[in-house]
């Protein structure tokens, strides 16, 4: 079965994740919108190509909306993160074979500890690859964005194929050489790595195509919203499909 | 290799060395004008009294020391009724020479962000001797021409200034010749002068003459770090002594080009009716010249900035349109663009008499085209703004130390003015998507920080920089007052006004009273703006506006502070009839009873208007009923406060200011109200879009981090 046949194998699975994350995010939202609702009221603002200087005024009179906004878009991060690693032993077990909702739920919660751990050892590599981008011990110059993102990826399809040894059973749950395996794993299988950075990029692209749109739309017809929340929907299946390709290499 | 991959070899070859082909020294052929000034049938007349103090300098920079070592012969001219016994000059150089200057004091090594250089931090100009060499018309005076005379002199309070005792007095109509020799040593370059490796921008290098004034005696300002420069017109005859390799650009035309000593040459410039003389070396410095109705257009950049030229030049070219059009000819055959190099970057956006500093076209980066991000101002504005200096003071010279407002914010008016004549009806600046930032929204943007501290007409010392007023205040808050007085008055009597002062004051010192005079006389004292129901025609009382706007700190703000439907005060009650009987009684309708369920004649719309800033001036409000049609009127807004009511009437919204006359208004949020229960679906018409691009911002990181 390949990893794409797995993904679409798990509709349910894909609605659900999409929905938590359009949720998060419509939430998180909320509070920014009553603040600024607070701020403005009770007046109105009627210039539908003018509204960055009205945004300017309004943020200027009120810095907090700019921390809001800041929060809102950490916290959506964070949230991020906690959703996939609490979901990610279920997302694997219903990956790796039909289940009822039931079965997946209880495999996210018995392998929540194991998926944790091993999430926080992934941290370090994750940093040190973010600290390329920092400091160019190199001297790579401009080329060391492309080598963070190639290490961004090879963390990512590291910790992957790791947790899905767990939900195999072929690993220690807690161990850091259960990490290291699935460093070592991804590196003498290429194409794994390969396939996994790929999806990880198109999950990128469709990130920038996100921020692109709500930038160029702006202030526009509320479909924009709708085609923003579209793309988001197909970046949760990019995702998921990603981790499928780890399942699926494991299962060979 | 095949033959096809070294055809494709040879060819990528090619490319490359193309791409590394430098840009040729010259582009374009527009020669040297033979004379200064533009023949008088195009430039007009000269009046013959303007010229006050003609220079005749010598200099030779070393460009290992980045020191000029010269000799300046002036030649002055009293066109007052006062005697004088002193000559008070101006040594800006010395600004620069100590940290305890009144300049330094005040910047604390810092100009417009740009921190003093640490290679080559001080820079002075050192008078070495000052000569009398004659005053031919000058009875008093114990010297005869041809008899030279040692003069005593010495820096004053502060070394930026100095004066020189005669050894008598110097009369009404009477002339006096002065030679000074001189050292200049320029500082790494800070605050618009200095060097940057091969670089020099050589301003305010020589010591300047002060200004006589008729009233008030000489005026010889301490140079500090908000105030510019003041000197009379006159005619400037310069020769520079640089390495061979120099390429040159200066105030004035060229007139010849001679060898000087081994490897060295002597170029000899001339400028008339000036009162200034710039220049920058640079052996670096690529050409590109142009001509536009007989004024050549001569650019100097390295290749780093070739490709900004044709930008800046379409932004020259539609500034000197607007501005001929708008304050006169320009009378000089000449202007010369210097690019400072990017590590120069404190001597871009500065102006001299026909010759400017300009600064770098941002480079849009691939992620611009992504978020649809645009922006025409980076470089362009600089070259429109420093252009205009041209006019506000190099032609109407006024005092930049006493009256900032009147050279800067006169001069951020016109940039306004020609960015409309140039971009037409879409003025736009930045464009993100389809949202746009004019430039009226920037001065708006500026107004709402710090301009209500200091009054616009104050002398430029009074503008400290911590309270970071200045730029706000001199330049926009002038701009946004002008503009909007413009908007009131409308353009045709505005700018037939600003053209009648241009016309009146060229090549003289105006004040600030003379266009305040000017703009009443051109307007009217009053203008007419419309109608304000029962209290008659609202009018603009012109001097008393630019009273408040210019001489006050107070703020234009306007805010509905009330717009709703009100039951309308029927006859319930008991009232006497016309025989003095209590008659009626009726009961109102119930307290409770929504406003909907009355009839119409039973409601009024009512709507108040309160003055939240000082600044007392009309303002408009539009007023939109719940029928759909709506209706215009004016406050005069003197009182804090206006009830406006219109019986059996049901009221929308309300607006004020509807086509946004009020530049000055920086506050904008509170001009447009709803009636309650009227609001419309899309809400206030900020919070949704601001959502949206926060939950749209939140799933593109949440999506992007491959967690």
């Amino acid at each position: 079965m390949s990893a794409l046949r797995r993904l679409l194998g798990a509709p349910g699975l894909w609605v659900a994740m999409a929905l938590a994350h359009l949720g998060i995010a419509a939430a998180l939202a909320r509070p920014l919108a009553l603040m600024i609702g607070a701020a403005i009221a009770p007046y109105s603002i009627d210039r539908p190509g003018g509204l960055l200087p009205m945004i300017a005024e309004v943020i200027s009179g009120h810095p907090e909306l700019g921390v809001a906004l800041g929060v809102a878009l950490i916290a959506g991060t964070v949230l991020a993160g906690a959703l996939w690693l609490v979901a990610a032993g279920g997302v694997i077990d219903r990956l790796r074979r039909p289940q009822p909702t039931a079965a997946t739920i209880a495999a996210a919660l018995r392998f929540l500890p194991s998926m944790a751990v091993l999430g926080l050892y992934s941290v370090i590599p994750r940093g040190l690859a973010l600290a390329g981008l920092r400091f160019d011990v190199l001297g790579l110059g401009w080329a060391r964005a492309l080598l963070v993102l190639v290490g961004w990826t090879l963390c990512t399809v590291a910790l992957d194929l790791a947790r899905a040894a767990v939900i195999r059973g072929d690993a220690r749950r807690y161990h850091p050489t259960t990490l290291l395996q699935g460093f070592a794993a991804a590196v003498t299988r290429p194409t794994v790595w390969l396939r996994s950075a790929l999806l990880s990029a198109l999950g990128l692209a469709l990130s920038l195509a996100i921020v692109a749109l709500a930038a160029r739309g702006f202030g526009g017809p509320s479909t924009t919203l709708w085609l923003v929340r579209l793309l988001a929907a197909l970046g949760v299946g990019v995702s998921l499909w990603r981790i499928a390709v780890a399942v699926d290499a494991g299962e060979r | 290799m095949t033959s096809r991959r070294r055809t494709l070899g040879l060819a990528l070859a090619l490319s490359v060395a193309a791409c590394e082909t430098p840009p040729p020294a010259q582009r374009g052929d527009a020669p040297e004008p033979s004379e200064a000034l533009r023949p008088e049938g195009e430039r007009g007349e000269v009046p013959a009294e303007a010229r006050i103090a003609d220079y005749e300098i010598d200099a030779r920079l070393d460009d290992e020391t980045h020191r000029i070592t010269g000799t300046v012969r002036i030649t002055w001219r009293n066109r007052t009724t006062r005697s004088v016994t002193t000559l008070p000059f101006h040594l800006y150089m010395n600004a620069f020479r100590a940290e305890d200057t009144a300049w330094m004091r005040e910047a604390r090594g810092s100009h417009r962000g740009q921190r003093q250089g640490e290679e080559g931090r001080w820079g002075y100009i050192d008078i070495t001797r000052v000569t009398l060499l004659g005053a031919p018309q000058a009875s008093d005076l114990e010297v005869r021409a041809g008899e030279p005379r040692e003069l005593r002199w010495a820096e004053d309070e502060d070394p930026s200034t100095m004066t020189v005792t005669l050894p008598g007095a110097i009369g009404p109509g009477e002339s006096a010749v002065v030679e000074l020799d001189f050292v200049t040593q320029l500082p790494e370059v800070f605050a618009r002068t200095g060097y940057a490796g091969t670089f020099h921008m050589v301003g305010q290098w020589y010591p300047k003459l002060a200004v006589l004034d008729p009233q008030e005696g000489w005026r010889n300002h301490v140079f500090t770090l908000q105030s510019e420069f003041f000197a009379d017109f006159g005619d400037y005859e310069v020769t520079l002594d640089v390495p061979a390799a120099m390429v040159v650009g200066a105030t004035g035309i060229q007139v010849s080009d001679e060898p000087g000593e081994e490897g060295r040459r002597r170029l000899r410039y001339r400028a008339e009716m000036v009162h200034d003389f710039a220049w920058a070396a640079d052996p670096d410095l690529l050409e590109v010249r142009s001509e536009w109705h007989g004024i050549r257009i001569r650019q100097l950049m390295r290749a780093e900035h070739a490709a900004d030229a044709d930008r800046h030049e379409a932004a020259l070219v539609a500034t000197l349109e607007s501005m001929e059009a708008r304050f006169g000819p320009y009378p000089w055959s000449t202007i010369t663009v210097i690019h400072p190099p990017s590590d120069a970057g404190g001597a871009q956006g500065m102006e001299y008499p026909t010759l400017f500093t300009t600064s770098p076209v941002i480079q849009p980066r691939p992620w611009w085209r992504l978020l649809g991000l645009e922006e025409r101002a980076s470089g362009v504005f600089t070259t429109i703004h420093e252009f205009g200096h041209q006019y506000f003071q190099g032609l109407l010279a006024s005092d930049e130390f006493r009256e900032p407002w009147l050279d800067e914010g006169m001069n951020t008016t016109s940039n306004a003015l020609a960015l409309r004549d140039w971009q037409a009806d879409d003025p736009w600046v930045v464009r993100l998507g389809g949202q746009r930032i004019d430039e009226n929204d920037m001065t708006r943007l500026a107004l709402t920080f710090t301009t209500s501290l200091d009054p616009v007409r104050a002398p430029a010392d009074r503008y400290l920089e911590l309270s970071h007023s200045y730029g706000g205040t001199v330049y926009r808050k002038t701009g946004a007052t002008m503009l909007t007085l413009r908007n009131l008055a409308g353009a045709p009597a505005f700018d037939a006004a600003l053209r009648a002062y241009a016309d009146r004051w060229r090549f003289r010192h105006p004040r600030g009273d003379d266009l305040v005079a000017a703009l009443v006389e051109g307007i009217g004292a009053a203008v007419d703006l419309g109608d304000a129901g029962p209290d008659g025609p609202v009018r603009l009382d012109v001097a008393d506006f630019l009273d408040q706007a210019l001489r006050g700190t107070d703020e234009v703000d306007f805010a509905l502070t009330y717009v709703d439907n009100r039951r309308r005060i029927g006859h319930a009650g008991w009232h006497r009839d016309e025989e003095g009987a209590l008659v009626g009684g009726d009961d109102p309708p119930p307290e409770a009873t929504p406003i909907d369920e009355l009839d119409d004649a039973e409601v009024e719309a009512t709507v108040q208007v309160r003055r939240a800033g000082g600044l007392r001036m009309p303002v408009e409000l539009e007023v939109e009923f719940s029928d759909g049609a709506s209706e215009r009127i004016w406050w005069d807004g003197q009182e804090r406060y206006h009830v406006f009511a219109w019986p059996g009437r049901r009221i929308r919204r309300a607006r004020l200011d509807p086509d946004d006359k009020l530049i000055l208004e920086g506050h904008r949020l509170n001009n447009l109200r709803y009636a309650p229960g009227e609001a419309p679906p899309a809400g206030d018409g900020l919070s949704a879009p601001l959502t949206d691009g926060a939950e749209a911002l939140t799933l593109a990181l949440m999506g992007g981090m491959s967690l």
